[in-house]
């Protein structure tokens, strides 16, 4: 599910600038929405990448959920978000490798 | 139903409503905890115990120094402070007595602990005007621990008394120190902290215990039987339970003493015409209160105002032997207490209900 990965991705991105220009506790405001927003959309991460079983992609979506609830508190906003990111990316592209075999064993 | 078309088709719809599923089980996951978290964080917070178990509560007043007592946390963390309205402060010392203070003054008083106000009142010293206008409460047979007790507790701390003064019957059925609280000090804590609670012993209080662990909590004179106190120009004479030859003697004594201002007798079982006490007490005194019959009532027996403010809170147990006195120029079975506004020009002595209705009110003219 790229377009949930995506999405994610951009929040991860907004909360993350936010923590590097905005403030504490003025940040909370970012912070918390993307939080709230990623941590519901990693709910349907998790759910597209365990079936069919991606195994990167779903170790990524489950540990985008934690940090999500973190993403809570106004601190370490930025290195959280860009966890978040960073963890999107890899599964993003473990995701694409692993395709094709996915698409086959959904035909079969 | 027909067979879909493309498989694969079916299987990416059946993703997408799973994502859907998962994504609004996420959503309800964030609800709940984020409900969990106000009510705990702002229904359910948490305010801190109560770190008394009993008081604070005011044993003694006098025109310069005043005593707080409390049971609970470890002395050596509480902070008893009394503040005047001139913004003068004063330290209570660790046993919670306070010196040095002006007369006729109300003083905030704080309870710390640990750095921490936990409980707040104000006292009044008494004054050292012989012309001071001093308001008290009365009341006698309460000790029961009621909603009746606690309603009448809540009326005398309205009318600021300067001290309380009772008639005997503190506890039902005995005054054990494990009911101590039960019966007198929750239902009668507010006012308590503000107002000396100044105890005549009643037959049940005495009964087993001699009412010693009363007296030693509430830290009257001697037995706490018998003794005067004293509070600005209020003269109070505590004679005890009943009528006897101890009790005669006491009053006798005490009463020949002179006290040019108002000057009241408390003595549990009212009197009754004919009684050797009548003719010690006429003249000498201004009213007696007493208890023991479970009504408010007002008698003048053998030219003695006899105040009965024994509706405190126990209640009659059964109206038949709770009957009006026959003489009773007021009597009621509803739940109250008395005021007496006293001076040196008279005094007006009131019955209270517990709706804080003034149900009987007499003017008493000075000696």
């Amino acid at each position: 599910m790229t377009a949930l990965r995506a999405i994610i991705s951009v929040l991860a991105l907004v909360a993350g600038v936010a923590g590097l220009l905005i403030p504490q506790p003025e940040v909370f405001a970012f912070s918390s929405s993307a939080a709230l927003v990623a941590f519901v959309v990693g709910c349907g991460a998790v759910a597209a990448d365990a079936l069919p079983l991606r195994r990167v992609p779903l170790a990524c979506s489950v540990a985008t959920l934690p940090l999500a609830v973190l993403l809570f508190r106004p601190f370490s906003v930025a290195p959280i978000a860009f966890a978040i990111l960073a963890l999107q990316v890899v599964a993003y592209g473990a995701a694409r490798r692993a395709g094709p075999a996915v698409a086959a064993a959904v035909r079969a | 139903m027909a067979a879909p078309a493309d498989p694969a088709r079916l299987v990416r719809r059946l993703r997408i409503a799973l994502v859907g599923v998962a994504m609004l089980l996420g959503l309800t996951l964030v609800l709940v905890l984020g409900v969990l978290f106000y009510w705990n964080a702002y229904l359910l917070g948490d305010r801190g115990e109560d770190p008394f178990t009993r008081g604070p509560y005011v044993v003694g007043l006098s025109e310069t120094t005043a005593s707080v007592r409390l049971l609970g946390p470890d002395p050596a963390r509480v902070a008893l402070t009394a503040v005047a309205p001139d913004g003068t402060e004063v330290e209570a010392s660790p046993t919670g007595d306070f010196t040095g203070l002006a007369p006729g003054t109300r003083y905030l008083w704080t309870a710390a602990v640990d750095g921490i106000g936990q409980a707040s009142g104000s006292f009044r010293t008494a004054p050292d005007d012989p012309d001071a206008e001093v308001v008290f409460g009365v009341i006698a047979d309460y000790g029961s621990g009621s909603e009746h007790q606690y309603a009448v507790g809540r009326g005398l701390d309205a009318i600021d008394p300067a001290f309380v003064l009772t008639a005997g019957d503190n506890s039902y059925l005995l005054a054990l120190p494990q009911l101590l609280d039960r019966n007198i000090f929750r239902p009668l804590r507010g006012v308590m902290g503000e107002a000396q609670l100044v105890v005549g012993l009643g037959d049940h209080d005495t009964f087993a215990t001699d009412g010693r662990f009363l007296v030693e909590a509430v830290e009257s004179p001697g037995d706490g039987l018998r003794y005067t106190y004293d509070y600005g120009p209020v003269r109070v004479v505590v004679l005890g339970v009943d009528e006897d030859p101890a009790t005669i003697a006491f009053a006798k004594a005490e009463l020949a003493k002179p006290w040019d201002g108002p000057r009241f007798a408390v003595l549990h079982t009212p009197l009754q015409p004919g009684d050797a006490l009548n003719g010690v007490l006429k003249g000498k005194v201004d009213a007696v209160f007493s208890g023991h019959l479970h009504r408010c009532e007002r008698r003048v027996v053998d030219g003695v105002l006899v105040i009965v403010a024994g509706c405190g809170g126990q209640g009659p147990g059964d109206e038949a032997f709770t009957l009006e006195s026959g003489d009773a120029a007021f009597s009621t079975l509803d739940y109250g207490f008395v005021r007496v506004t006293a001076s040196r020009t008279g005094s007006a002595i009131e019955t209270i209900d517990e709706s804080g209705r003034v149900r009987d009110r007499v003017e008493v003219p000075p000696r």
